[in-house]
């Protein structure tokens, strides 16, 4: 049978409270001067029980006239229903004669259902033990005192307090067995956290009343990692499962760095942690039932269990402690203390409820793209590295030559430049400026998320998560899945700029600002550029609060973002950019929709005003943006789908937001909103926690890479450059591809393909030419194809998957097949480099340019397109190839004049803007 | 309200989307191409020819033969067995129509050298006459089947059988060999899978293998890569050298007793049910229709004499009611000759290499099986010209044409009705068979 019990405070009774002693003892030694200052109390006791223990311990007990039970379940029926307070003590409790009488005074006059003493040392009474506890998120103690703080009585006023030491605690008796006890399962500390806090959950006051004091003799037996195992079985107990979700993992990740860090102080807690962690997955089943009888008629939400707890980590913040004590002791007076400061200032700025949150994101972050910072970007389909060279990179986008396929002087995406930017960064390594892309992307994302929503009201903690979905997302799933590594920028910056035109700044600082996060979006993923004006268009129509301005602002940033992407957007046809590639059509789960369909529809119908419109919005862009990420039978291509996912991933992440916020707020609306707000809740909580799945292989959503190391062999010692012609079906071929009776076909250079080669230019000579070699070889009209590949610089042709196209290599006279790789490579007997001068030499890849090796003589043939600005030297055409005659060593293709222009134009704007921004922003900041 | 519009507004949009149809999917790679395993084939524009069997040695020379209809340039390559060596070459031009011919002494002397022939234009063809202690001729071979037939070997006392398989392209071939005699299939376990290393060869010799067999048929298959087989044999000091063929219903032999020889038409049947063969010869004056006409039964070779039909020299036709291989033997005082006929006639024939030089006398052959006399042009190639002369063969008849020209290279004959052309080339030290190059209808 239930127990049920009042949550209310009692009523103050006519008669004296009449108080029961139970001491928890096993040491008989310890339990006697227990037991004799118990009976020395002023306010003695109407009964003193001793429970647990051997015989002897019974002995001992008898011998005081008290009553020995050996468990909790024998005491609750040894407390009759005339006692109103159960006083809990431990055996090393040496309770002076006044602390019961003043637990009782000053408990029942605040109304406390949980009432401690003020803990001193036994040995020391001047030194303080214990004054109550707050906890951190992971339920560890917080004392508050200092290493050997006396007792000055400068804690001596009764407060709430998230736990008292269960030293000696006086509870209300129906709490006390409504609550079921202390949990024996855990040790002493770590139990009087968790029954203090079963207490506050049922809407009970936990007080510290220093008037009662107690001495404690001897130090805590109880093994640290019990006390760890205790703290987590504890937040199994309380916390909800949405607090669950991030602080179990948590409490795990902070014990891995406290372990890192107590290398350092001379302590290895790791095993200790791992201990605790198995520990309760053993003991699971137990904590569940106890979790399930703290849970049920509980009255408060986490948010009132938060109250009381300390930000960051207790047990990190003491390691910390220990280790800059360390620090400071090797080093003289007064070299670290701004090092000190700048810590301390540090500690006070993560003292926000968001921080958790926020960390446990950017630790998301981490993981989710642990391969791309750790190792490298995996080189498969559009996800590809960029050029070594930055400034080879930005002299190719401003006019120079395109080095994609046979080469071509069209424009190169503006992709190319702005990583060529972050490369500088990075000390030139376009390994690192990808990873520093990738990462930065995934933070600023999930922050900016949180930033947008925060316009609305809308808390950190559903901020952060919304920020998750957004970049890890359903959409984003998509879109890294089809290998477009580009859309995680040019995603990242949607919140930021939805954040600069929805809310409520100064025009200037909005547009200026707004503008430079579209063009860089815009400049990873163009089609892009339009979402934040589709956006700011569908908020007029569903939003709350002065809106139209938005669409305006939206609309001039957008245009001045157009700007950033000269001289690109110069050259490029709209149609072929919005329908080239893969055709659009994005197919989700259903199951993925339906949550989705569910965290919106119970925000939207049940909702306040803001949050309903918040997930209304969310839900236009998500269902706009799938009908545009489903347009490939109208001719909508692979920028066309990336448009319709990015919209899609904004509005997710939106009804993500409301949805978690609308959950947190749930038991403040009651009724059938509480309802609705359940189940968006129950929604967004899927949708979040399905995001683990782009984190779990650590790629950022990117497929496994498939080029990185596949063609290394194919490289030449000492730079000379050839090419690889691959085969194979398209969406296995990086970057954009031709076909051949629907094979896919395309030319790249080891060891494999960069940036820069992704988009292949419109078909010219070259191209023209090699397709009919193709051609020739299918119709078997060809014998040495090796010799006719040399022409183009192709020394390999490999296959990515098997092809019966094989057959007609392996009939070649001077293709020798490589039967040892995993996949049909052919090598090219004839020597075949890009580019070679008369005598045989083949000469050096140096950018998009080429120089001579030593000794190289004669005219120089270039395997490209050709193109009459080769040079230097007398040009000519060579078929469809160049052939420059009296040049020099080297060889290049000068960029042309207005695009080199446009280029710099383009970077101009971009410094104006941000001058704008910054300049704006700062007056706006003064003002 | 105005939530339930929105909501009405979404629902509507996500059917929109939800009814999206799903775009053409992408085109299957290849579909509709039918790319099956090449075997030994070349275009004809720019064909490759491979000789399995020239020799250069103290011995020994061969003439390397081209002769195309076109102004081709031909590129002689001697791949050299050993891993790493650089292969000879050599190279040829011919007008159009012409021919020309390459000594292989002059490029290499090393003994066996087997080659390919590339040409720039064509048609074209290539052919190799040893000549010095033995005579031995035949053309190169452009295309072959997956599976090469052997008809015409035998491995009696003093006899010499020899297979070669040469690959000419860079990947290590694994060839099966297998066989049937008049005893039936022959166990040829170890002949399973045997390895060809690139651009070299392998000879395979049967008289030790399997001994005693009149009429031994070997069948060449490669397993991986693609290689070129080729035939020796030899009777006391001449050989005979011939390529495989592939199987037919139906051939023609212009070459089949010469002068001096004994020769022996071979017919076996691969095929799983019993064919019926029937064999008419041609001489210079008579014929004699359905001369033999016989039963062969599966696996099965039959020998079929020629020497009791007392004519010097015959031509013959060969029709099978199921497809069979064929070859012609002939031994006796002026050597060994041995080749395989046309699967058909043409109107146009390039013999290349057919030339008198010193003692070694050449001779075209011309076969009309046809109920009608064809008017034959016959074109002497030389390096410079050619030379044309009208030839009128009668119906059902053979006509032999020595070769009086010093400056032949080559002939080119053609018709505007179908015929077939072989040549012989007779020496002090044997004699040799070889079919013409059929020229395919423009």
């Amino acid at each position: 049978m239930a127990i049920r019990m009042s949550t209310q405070p009692a009523t103050t009774r006519p008669a004296a409270p009449r108080v029961v002693a139970v001491i928890t003892a096993d040491d008989p030694e310890l339990l006697r001067p227990c037991l004799e200052a118990v009976a020395k109390q002023v306010y003695g006791p109407v009964r003193v029980l001793v429970v647990g223990g051997a015989d002897e311990v019974r002995r001992v007990a008898g011998e005081s006239e008290a009553m020995w039970r050996p468990n909790l379940r024998a005491v609750y029926d040894a407390i009759g229903a005339e006692v109103d307070y159960v006083w809990a003590l431990r055996q090393r409790a040496r309770p002076e004669p006044r602390a019961l009488a003043a637990l009782v005074a000053d408990g029942t006059r605040v109304e406390a259902s949980v009432a401690g003493s003020k803990v001193v040392d036994a040995a020391n009474p001047e030194l303080l033990v214990s004054v109550g506890y707050a906890t951190d998120a992971f339920n560890a103690p917080f004392s508050g005192l200092e290493d050997g703080e006396l007792d000055q009585e400068q804690f001596d006023v009764i407060r709430d307090v998230a736990a008292v030491s269960d030293t000696s605690m006086l509870i209300r008796r129906d709490l006390f067995r409504g609550l079921g006890g202390v949990d024996p399962a855990m040790p002493p500390t770590s139990a009087a956290i968790d029954f203090c806090q079963r207490a506050r959950l049922r809407g009970g006051r936990v007080v510290v009343v220093p008037s009662s004091v107690v001495r404690y003799a001897g130090p805590d037996p109880a093994p640290r990692w019990r006390e760890r195992a205790g703290e987590t079985r504890a937040m199994i107990k309380a916390y909800s499962p949405l607090t669950l979700f991030w602080a179990i993992p948590m409490a795990f990740f902070v014990g891995i760095v406290e372990s890192v860090l107590g290398i350092f102080v001379g302590r290895f807690t790791l095993p200790g942690v791992v201990a605790a962690g198995f520990w309760n997955l053993v003991h699971l089943p137990s904590a569940l039932k106890a979790r399930f009888q703290a849970r049920r008629g509980r009255e408060v939400s986490d948010e009132e269990l938060f109250r009381y707890q300390v930000s960051g980590s207790t047990r990190l913040r003491a390691t910390w402690d220990e280790v800059a004590e360390k620090v400071r002791a090797r080093f003289p007076e007064g070299v670290l203390s701004g090092f000190a400061d700048a810590v301390e200032a540090g500690q006070q700025r993560i003292r926000n409820p968001g921080f958790f949150v926020g960390f446990l994101v950017v630790v998301f972050a981490l993981v989710a793209t642990r391969e791309i910072w750790s190792e490298r970007l995996p080189i498969v389909g559009y996800s590809l590295l960029p050029p070594d060279s930055p400034v080879a990179a930005l002299g190719a986008y401003g006019g120079g030559w395109n080095p994609a396929g046979l080469g071509s002087p069209e424009v190169l995406r503006p992709q190319v430049a702005v990583t060529a930017l972050v490369q500088f960064l990075t000390l030139g390594r376009g390994g690192a400026a990808v990873a520093l892309i990738t990462l930065g992307s995934f933070i600023l994302g999930a922050f900016g998320m949180n930033r947008l929503v925060r316009t609305w009201r809308v808390g950190s903690t559903a901020g952060l998560f919304a920020g998750v979905v957004l970049m890890a997302g359903p959409g984003m799933v998509a879109l890294t899945g089809s290998t477009q590594w580009s859309a995680i920028p040019a995603i990242a910056v949607l919140p930021w700029a939805a954040s600069l035109l929805l809310g409520s700044g100064p025009a200037v600082v909005s547009v200026a600002g707004a503008a430079l996060l579209i063009g860089w979006g815009a400049a990873f993923a163009p089609a892009t550029i339009f979402v934040p004006l589709v956006a700011a268009a569908l908020w007029v129509a569903v939003g709350v609060g002065r809106r139209l301005r938005s669409v305006a602002r939206a609309a001039v940033a957008t245009a001045a973002a157009v700007g950033l992407l000269m001289p690109w957007v110069l050259f490029t046809d709209l149609g072929d950019l919005l329908g080239g590639g893969a055709a659009a059509f994005w197919e989700p789960s259903v199951w993925v929709v339906g949550v989705i369909v569910v965290a919106m529809v119970g925000v939207v119908l049940t909702g306040d005003r803001i949050l309903g419109s918040l997930a209304a919005w969310g839900g236009l862009l998500a269902t706009l943006g799938s009908i545009i990420a489903r347009s490939g039978d109208f001719g909508g291509g692979a920028e066309t789908g990336a448009l319709g996912l990015a919209m899609v991933s904004l509005g997710t992440a939106a009804i993500a937001a409301a949805a978690l916020e609308a959950g947190l707020r749930r038991r403040v609306w009651g009724g059938s909103a509480a309802i609705g707000a359940r189940l968006a809740l129950l929604g967004a909580f899927i949708l979040v926690v399905s995001t683990l799945g782009l984190a779990g292989p650590g790629r950022a959503g990117l497929p496994a890479d498939q080029f990185g190391s596949s063609f290394r062999f194919a490289t030449v010692e000492g730079g000379a450059s050839n090419r690889i012609l691959l085969f194979g079906p398209v969406h296995t071929l990086p970057g954009e591809s031709r076909m051949v009776d629907g094979l896919g076909y395309r030319v790249i250079v080891p060891p494999y393909p960069m940036t820069w080669e992704s988009d292949l230019n419109t078909p010219r000579l070259g191209d023209d030419a090699l397709e009919a070699l193709l051609l020739d070889i299918l119709d078997g009209e060809v014998r040495r194809a090796g010799s006719a590949l040399a022409e183009f610089g192709i020394a390999w042709v490999a296959f990515t998957e098997p092809s019966p196209l094989e057959l007609l290599f392996e009939a070649q006279l001077d293709l020798v097949p490589l039967r040892s790789f995993d996949f049909p490579v052919f090598r090219n007997e004839i020597a075949a480099a890009t580019v070679g001068s008369s005598d045989g030499s083949p000469w050096l890849a140096a950018g998009t340019g080429f120089r001579a090796p030593e000794g190289a003589f004669g005219a120089v043939r270039i395997a490209s397109n050709a193109d009459s600005r080769w040079g230097p030297g007398s040009w000519e055409q060579d078929g469809w190839a160049n052939r420059i005659i009296a040049g020099g060593t080297e060889v290049g293709f000068p960029a042309y004049g207005p695009r080199r222009l446009a280029a710099i134009a383009s970077g101009v704007w971009g410094l104006g803007l941000l001058t704008l921004w910054t300049v704006t922003r700062r007056r706006k900041a003064v003002s | 309200m105005k939530r339930v519009a929105i909501l009405g507004t979404i629902v509507a949009l996500a059917v929109i989307a939800a009814l999206a149809p799903a775009p053409p999917d992408a085109p299957v790679p290849l579909a509709g191409v039918v790319i099956e395993r090449p075997g030994i084939e070349s275009p004809l524009d720019a064909s490759i020819w491979y000789c399995a069997w020239a020799q250069a040695n103290a011995e020994r020379d061969s003439a390397m033969a081209v002769a195309s209809m076109t102004p081709s340039e031909a590129e002689f390559t001697f791949p050299v067995a050993i891993p790493g060596e650089p292969a000879d070459t050599a190279f040829a031009a011919t007008l159009g129509p012409g021919a020309a011919v390459v000594t292989l002494s002059e490029v290499a002397q090393r003994g066996d050298s087997p080659a390919f022939v590339e040409f720039t234009d064509g048609p074209a063809a290539a052919a190799v006459t040893v000549t010095g202690s033995v005579v031995a001729s035949d053309q190169c071979v452009a295309q072959g089947p997956e599976e090469w037939f052997f008809a015409g070997g035998s491995t009696m006392t003093g006899e010499t059988l020899v297979l070669r398989l040469f690959n000419p392209f860079p990947e290590v071939a694994k060839v099966t060999v297998t066989g049937f005699s008049e005893i039936g299939v022959e166990a040829l376990g170890t002949l399973r899978s045997v390895s060809v290393n690139p651009r070299s060869w392998r000879d395979i010799p049967f008289e030790e293998l399997l001994r005693q067999r009149q009429a031994l048929i070997l069948i060449v298959r490669a397993d991986e890569g693609l290689v070129v087989p080729a035939m020796s044999f030899r009777v006391g000091t001449d050989e005979g050298w011939w390529g495989g063929s592939a199987l037919a219903t139906s051939w023609e032999f212009p070459v089949t007793q010469a002068e001096g020889l004994d020769s022996t038409l071979v017919i076996a049947n691969p095929g799983l049910s019993t064919v019926d063969v029937t064999i008419d010869l041609y001489g210079t004056d008579t014929n004699f229709p359905a001369a033999f006409t016989f039963a062969v039964s599966p696996d099965t070779p039959i020998r079929v004499p020629l020497s009791e039909v007392d004519l010097e020299v015959l031509g013959a036709r060969v029709a099978a009611t199921g497809p069979v291989a064929a070859g012609v033997v002939g031994t006796g005082a002026a050597g060994t000759a041995i080749t395989y006929g046309a699967a058909a006639p043409a109107t146009t024939w390039l013999l290349p290499g057919l030339r008198t030089q010193g003692l070694d006398v050449g001779a075209l052959w011309l076969l009309n099986t046809s109920d009608d006399p064809i008017s034959v042009t016959v074109g002497v190639l030389t390096g410079s010209d050619v030379e044309n002369s009208r030839q009128i063969v009668d119906p059902g008849r053979l006509v032999v044409i020595p070769v009086t020209d010093e400056d032949a290279l080559g002939y080119i004959v053609s018709a505007t009705e179908p015929f077939s052309a072989g040549w012989t080339v007779r020496g002090p030290s044997g004699i040799a068979f070889s079919t013409g190059v059929a020229v395919p209808d423009a």
